[in-house]
């Protein structure tokens, strides 16, 4: 009887240490989905975010989403210098949230540059707008929206067309078609007429056309542009000067 | 048969233990949580709403997993309903894998009852079905399973107390593995090898979360969910396994 007990013990014994052994090649080929999952799993030091995120023991969203909250209540009583902090932490903890940096890009390259003077100043946080985005990007490669404010902020702020043009092209590959609005083909497109590459800006409102022929009213845009267009390249040809107030 | 019986009574325990007055505090919040958020954009409501809905269903899934597992054994010895029970012609290791099933099904009703709670209020809010959730719920109720299991293998040595605290503890040192891990690339060969053996020793919760990546539409795909799942069911076989060795050795 007891070399019975004994022969089960062992046996207990011998099935937990191969289904432990089992273990080590199944957590490796886990973590190597994770890293492609979650890029920022790389960060794993103090004090990024995945260091704290990992001392809130799997409730580190709803950490996030109080911290929001908070975020929203200093924007409502006008306290936006505690609001950067807070950014800097939200996204570290949870990089994906696409609100925190659009947020934050824009709180510094439209309300903080809007209350200084100097324009050096001005254009610096311009650029540490485009940093924000562009750490952003880094975590959400299959998202339009980031860099679509990227490229925004080159066309509208920094007037680098050139470097909107590439972001907005980015922002047409990234994710989904079903996800990506119309209006960001539209605005590639014009990046590439304010660089006065006619020929480029045609291309894409033709490609536009090709795909909304169901929407009226967006044809109707589309189709002023592409004639517009047209007159462009027609009068670079025949030697003309382009005057437009649009594309100046 | 006999475990289904010892499972089928677990799960009546469960029961009269008022599981579903927590069920039906989820379903008020989550409902309630609808309407908290609507000051932000629709995007971020979206967001926090399923945020809340999946750390309800966690918060609550987990003490359930925790204080049913935990007082399984210990509760029956000290009520001495266990004596009835061990005087019939059953194996410890029938009880054992009765009260884990009864504690499973217990959990499995549980997180139904939550999903479809979560599910309503999120298609009222996008009208539209997002079924990436039902991996999520999956990956909870494995995560919860093994949480059990663990629970169930402490309290056959030790009082529902010390199994809730050491059941607990393991949950918090199951989530900073990754972290200890990177913390020992850094330090002396001795300390990786200690803390790289135990990252494969002790189960890593993180695993199991997948929530994230489906509130923000990152793929996940079904090898990853096999696998993740096939860890799972490894560790709660080994629980289970260490808890029928305590419980024979234990005096009944």
């Amino acid at each position: 009887m007891m070399l019975r007990h004994k022969k089960i013990y062992f046996v207990f014994l011998f099935i937990i240490l191969v289904l432990l052994v089992m273990v080590v090649p199944l957590q490796r080929s886990i973590d190597k989905n994770l890293d492609k999952m979650h890029p920022e799993r790389k960060l794993v030091t103090a004090p990024a975010g995945e260091f704290l995120g990992q001392f809130l023991f799997g409730f580190k969203d709803i950490v996030v989403d109080l911290m929001w909250i908070r975020m929203d209540y200093y924007w409502d009583h006008q306290q936006q210098e505690k609001m950067i902090p807070l950014y800097r932490v939200i996204t570290k903890l949870d990089p994906r949230f696409l609100d925190a940096w659009t947020l934050w890009a824009w709180h510094i390259g439209y309300n903080l540059s809007a209350t200084v003077k100097d324009p050096e100043i001005k254009e610096k946080c311009y650029w540490a707008d485009i940093n924000i985005l562009k750490e952003g990007i880094k975590f959400n490669q299959d998202k339009y929206d980031l860099f679509f404010e990227c490229g925004w902020v080159y066309y509208h702020k920094l007037k680098l067309f050139a470097e909107a043009a590439k972001y907005f092209t980015l922002a047409g590959q990234a994710g989904e078609a079903k996800d990506r609005p119309m209006y960001v083909p539209h605005i590639l497109a014009h990046s590439y007429a304010k660089q006065h590459n006619w020929q480029k800006s045609l291309e894409i409102w033709e490609s536009v056309k090709k795909k909304n022929d169901e929407n009226a009213s967006q044809s109707e845009v589309v189709e002023r542009h592409i004639r517009k267009m047209k007159k462009h390249i027609k009068m670079e040809q025949m030697g003309e000067t382009v005057k437009d107030d649009m594309y100046p | 048969m006999k475990v289904i019986a010892i499972a089928k009574n677990t799960f009546k325990e469960a029961l009269r233990g008022k599981m579903f007055n927590i069920m039906l505090v989820f379903a008020l919040v989550t409902i309630g949580s609808t309407k908290m958020f609507s000051f932000f954009t629709p995007r971020e409501e979206m967001k926090m709403i399923k945020d809340m809905g999946f750390f309800f269903i966690v918060f609550f899934g987990l003490l359930i997993a925790i204080f049913l597992g935990a007082k399984m054994i210990t509760e029956e010895l000290e009520k001495k309903t266990i004596y009835t029970v061990l005087s019939k012609p059953v194996h410890r290791y029938e009880l054992i894998l009765g009260k884990l099933v009864g504690t499973m099904f217990a959990l499995f009703i549980n997180l139904c009852f939550m999903s479809i709670v979560f599910l309503v209020v999120l298609y009222l809010k996008e009208r539209a079905l997002n079924f990436e959730i039902f991996k999520s719920m999956f990956l909870i109720f494995v995560s919860l399973s093994l949480i059990s299991s663990i629970a169930i293998m402490f309290s056959t040595f030790a009082t529902t107390t010390i199994s809730v605290t050491l059941t607990i503890f393991l949950y918090i040192v199951g989530n900073i593995f990754e972290y200890l891990k990177h913390l020992a690339s850094k330090g002396s060969a001795i300390l990786k090898f200690i803390l790289d053996g135990a990252y494969y020793l002790f189960p890593n919760f993180t695993n199991f979360n997948i929530n994230r990546d489906v509130i923000h539409g990152t793929a996940v795909s079904g090898m990853h969910m096999l696998k993740v799942t096939a860890y799972g069911l490894n560790y709660i076989i080994i629980f289970t396994l260490l808890a029928v060795l305590f419980f024979r050795k234990r005096e009944v």
